[in-house]
């Protein structure tokens, strides 16, 4: 009984943090693709061959894509 | 190379495929077989109505240009998508429990099912989309005119458009109004999108890998061709980057078309789940070549070559016609689609909030003649798919495709950027409303119009140049492109700044100043709160309905099977076998909302409120009543309270009424007792007075014996009225007391010694017991006196032949008791109320001067002494029993 109890509180507690997090996600985008932070990472140059700039971006893209991706697998919509 | 015969013939066989598709789609949703088609890939993929033939071609031609701003444009839906959770599924909800149809029966809906919002959210929508169109038309006939051209047979770029608008139109018309669903869903139109969506997708990766290592060796190689890989050297962030980006987030929802398929099309909630990460999947990996493709643009092809059209050349310029082709057919899905979808949502929007209000106005009181309305609506919907496509022509003739193809784009997206305030504020503040929403998107428009808008026919159109450059009337703040003289690097910073700046300014302080009609408020509680609740429970009109008025209603935009089959349901679930059901609330209620699914929730509200006799006036007739009801409580219980006041003080009135009465009554036997016991001595002294008068002869002594008995009977006169006079005095409480300590045993010995005669004359013996007679009370000696005397007195005449008469006190702590005790017969317990009445006599036999008042005055005595006088009961006799206090402190004020 009790144990069940804590399960639930525990269960409730990791899908509320679970929603804070997909709320974090466009915020977190929001800080690095919409801010100055862009000329910190994106500057002049080339890495491996490509443009800084372009790298930084398809970068921090892709990562946004994994975190939801992940997060919406959790979540699961409802 | 291929001609242009070939060309039509495979966008003909292209479209051909298209319709198939659409079409098997359609009959298999039909069929209930759904399957794959409801799945949330197919959800993902139509969102790529999104990436039109602008991002096809233009982006490519925005990267050789400005580097990486071209990102912007997929970033900005990247950012809301990841918002899902808090953002998208709550418009998702909404649309679905609300039936929504378009942004604008969103915004029309949130706002009281405002139908001067939806007028005027649909007008910005065309407003905004048409530019939209017209690039679409332009990026078609310059794909066709780069293909064609190389044989030198391509028709003027007039022409193709012309020729594109009408196929478009067909397509619209064909699968965007075949019917009206309940929900507004175009089955056939989603899969052949989604088609399109994986072929363009194919195309530009295509080119792209081509690109990298087919034309170059690898990306290193490739932008090792160019000094910073091809991007210009300035820092990325900056005012447009902000604006850009803010702009295509709020197109992904604000567009017609995008929100046709992110909320109308949607199927299922849980899509979003696959979207939210897929979509900015799919946008990351179109983007992906774009900006090497641009590099390989600038260094293969020869300077001067339109960077718009290198997804097209560079294919083109390495002798890769299949290639070429391929990209065509990829420009061509993202123009076709996106002005499909977008005029089926136009025009589902001009017919729900303009056509069939118009209709309703000039048709006003005459819902009950049969006809089908639903041609009506699809007629409108038919003919608002010709003229959106019409208006996008003339637009794009307007403009000769002169601009670039980005900043177009950029121009519409400002346009419906103007809808984020009272978009955004609606989902997630209670207080907005519709005062504000009208005032912040109109203000936001105008200014749009203004300052962006009608700036890019470059003065062909209402703005003559004169104004650009010098402002209207010469007023230099007032120039289009630099208003208040702010110093504007850029036409599209400066416009969304100042146009969102006011807007939201306008939306907010509107609100905040006007008071919301009672539909706005339930409405915006049902939006806002949309996760919170379980039910709808939406505003019931008036009653007055009838169903078979109901039911023609509805037949007529759902038709007849689906209104036969929602009538019999709701019968079934009112428990009657057959026939219509009752036109109960329920009834009116879910009339409403299929009705909402086909034409908007302003319009169906104002049809059903027709019919109901109704419209707005029962909510407003709702909000009377529920006032009514509440003044009525509120003054039934004041009525309560008084009531209950009242009946108290009648209650007190009553009583003291009775007492009064009980008083009087006393007064008129006291009277009659006192004039009767005063007429007796009267009556006597008056007689032997006459004797004395009428007869001198008489003898001397019977002379003296007659005065004798006329001076005893004024005597008894005298004390009768000392005694009425002293029992008055006793009982208004104003006698006066001589109150000191007294030795008990002294004032019984002076009235023993008082009452001596007496006792001999009647031949009674006295006995006071020797006990507790050093008591000291609290007393008037005389009147304490005057208490023994009148109960010595009593005894003496109630006694009995030689009545036996015993004293005896007792001493108690705080009180002193003096008992006197006769051997008559004593009196019967239910008379001793009577003996303390005045002029009650127990017995018939009165002794001479007793008037009655004896034991009355001498029980008010006690009382003015602070003690008792009672009656006890006794073996032998009447007992009569004195309680007198010991202690002086304790006399009461009251004996004053």
């Amino acid at each position: 009984m009790n144990t069940e109890r804590q399960d639930l509180a525990q269960r409730a507690f990791r899908r509320r943090n679970r929603q804070d997090r997909a709320a974090f996600v466009p915020a977190l985008g929001v800080m690095l693709l919409v801010s100055p932070l862009l000329d910190v990472f994106g500057g002049a140059g080339l890495v491996f061959g490509m443009p800084v700039g372009f790298l930084y971006l398809f970068l921090v893209w892709a990562g946004l894509i994994l975190l939801t991706w992940r997060l919406a697998r959790m979540l699961g919509g409802r | 190379m291929l001609s242009l015969n070939g060309l039509i013939a495979v966008c003909l066989g292209y479209s051909v495929f298209l319709f198939l598709v659409a079409f098997w789609s359609e009959r298999r949703a039909a069929r209930g077989r759904r399957g794959w088609l409801s799945a949330p890939l197919i959800y993902t993929l139509s969102l790529s109505v999104y990436c039109t033939g602008w991002t096809f071609y233009g982006a490519v031609g925005s990267a050789a240009r400005s580097g990486l701003e071209f990102a912007t444009i997929y970033l900005g839906p990247s950012l809301v998508m990841f918002s899902w959770w808090f953002l998208l599924r709550k418009l998702v909800r909404i649309g679905r429990e609300q039936r929504i149809t378009s942004i604008a029966d969103l915004i029309s809906s949130r706002y009281g099912k405002s139908g001067s919002l939806g007028v005027a959210v649909t007008l910005l929508a065309v407003v905004g989309s048409t530019p939209y169109i017209a690039l679409q038309l332009q990026s078609l006939s310059l794909s066709v005119a780069v293909l064609g051209g190389e044989t030198g047979t391509a028709p003027g770029a007039a022409v193709t458009g012309l020729w594109f608008a009408v196929g478009l139109a067909l397509f619209s018309i064909l699968f965007g109004t075949r019917s009206i669903d309940a929900n507004e869903r175009h089955v056939g139109v989603v899969a052949a999108v989604a088609v399109e969506a994986v072929i363009k997708l194919i195309a530009l990766i295509a080119v792209g890998v081509f690109v990298v290592w087919g034309v170059a060796q690898g990306p290193a190689e490739l932008f090792s061709r160019l000094p910073n890989g091809g991007l210009p050297d300035a820092a990325i962030f900056g005012p447009r980057w902000v604006t850009v980006m803010f702009l295509s987030a709020a197109a992904i929802i604000c567009l017609p078309r995008m929100f046709q398929v992110m909320v109308v099309e949607n199927a299922d909630e849980t899509h979003l789940a696959t979207a939210a990460w897929a979509f900015p999947a799919y946008l990351a990996l179109i983007s992906l070549f774009v900006l090497p493709i641009a590099v390989a643009g600038k260094t293969v092809l020869p300077e001067g070559a339109n960077p718009d059209l290198y997804v097209l050349t560079l294919p083109i310029s390495q002798d890769r016609p299949g290639l070429a082709l391929l990209a065509f057919l990829g420009g061509f899905s993202a123009a076709t689609s996106m002005v499909i979808v977008a005029t089926i949502a136009l025009s589902t929007m001009i017919s729900n909030h303009i056509a069939v209000p118009v209709w309703l106005a000039l048709n006003a009181g005459q819902t009950q003649i049969s006809g089908d309305v639903r041609s009506v609506v699809l007629t409108a919907r038919r003919v608002s798919i010709v003229l959106v496509l019409a208006l996008g022509y003339v637009y794009y003739l307007l403009t000769g495709g002169t601009a670039a193809l980005a900043s177009i784009g950029l121009i519409a997206f400002a346009g419906v950027a103007q809808l984020v305030p009272a978009l955004i504020g609606g989902l997630y503040w209670r207080g907005a409303n519709r005062s504000g929403a009208l005032a912040g998107i109109g203000v936001g428009f105008a200014l749009w119009a203004y300052t962006l808008f009608l700036p890019s026919f470059e003065g062909r159109f209402l703005l003559p140049p004169g104004v650009l450059e010098a402002g209207p009337f010469g007023i230099a703040a007032l120039r289009p492109q630099a208003l208040f003289g702010l110093p504007a690097p850029d036409p599209l910073v400066h416009s969304v700044f100042w146009s969102l700046l006011f807007n939201t300014a306008a939306f907010v302080g509107a609100s905040l100043l006007s008071t919301p009609r009672l539909l706005e408020r339930m409405q915006s509680a049902q939006f806002v709160d949309v996760f919170r609740k379980t039910s709808a429970d939406p505003v019931i009109l008036g009653r007055s309905a009838t169903a078979e008025d109901l039911f023609t209603l509805a037949q007529r935009f759902l038709g007849t099977e689906s209104a036969h089959a929602m009538f019999s349901d709701i019968a079934r679930a009112q428990g009657k076998p057959g026939g219509l059901p009752e036109a109960d609330d329920d009834l009116i209620a879910r009339v409403e909302r299929a009705l909402t699914g086909s034409v908007g929730a302003a319009s169906a509200h104002a049809m059903v409120g027709q019919i109901t006799h109704g419209g707005q006036m029962p909510v407003e007739e709702l909000l009377q009543m529920a006032d009514e009801a509440a003044q009525i409580v509120e003054y039934s219980q004041e009525l309560e309270t008084r009531s209950r006041e009242l009946s108290s003080t009648a209650e007190q009135l009553r009583s003291a009424n009775a007492r009064l009465q009980a008083l009087s009554d006393q007064k008129d036997a006291f009277l009659s007792q006192v004039s009767h016991e005063l007429r007796t001595p009267m009556t006597s002294i008056r007689s032997f007075a006459e004797i004395l008068r009428a007869r001198p002869e008489l003898a001397p002594e019977e002379v003296a014996r007659f005065v004798d008995i006329i001076h005893g009977e004024a005597q008894r006169l005298t004390r009768l009225l000392d005694e009425i006079l002293d029992l008055s005095f006793l009982e208004s409480g104003r006698a006066r007391l001589n109150l000191r300590m007294v030795r008990l045993g002294d004032v019984i010995g002076r009235a023993v010694t008082s009452t001596e005669g007496l006792r001999q004359t009647a031949g009674a013996a006295i006995l006071v017991e020797d006990t507790a007679l050093d008591t000291p009370v609290v007393a008037d000696v005389d009147r304490l006196a005057q208490v023994l005397i009148n109960l010595i007195s009593n005894a003496v005449k109630y006694g009995g032949t030689a009545p036996q008469i015993r004293i005896r006190a007792a001493a108690g702590s705080d009180r002193a008791t003096v008992e006197v005790q006769d051997s008559g017969p004593g009196i019967p317990p239910d008379q001793w109320g009577r003996a303390f009445e005045k002029f009650s006599r127990l017995s018939e036999t009165t002794l001479a001067g007793s008037a009655g008042l004896g034991l009355p005055i001498s029980r008010e005595i006690m009382h003015a002494l602070g003690g008792e006088l009672a009656l006890r009961p006794s073996d032998s006799g009447a007992r009569f029993e004195l309680t007198l206090r010991r202690r002086l402190e304790e006399v009461p004020q009251a004996a004053e």
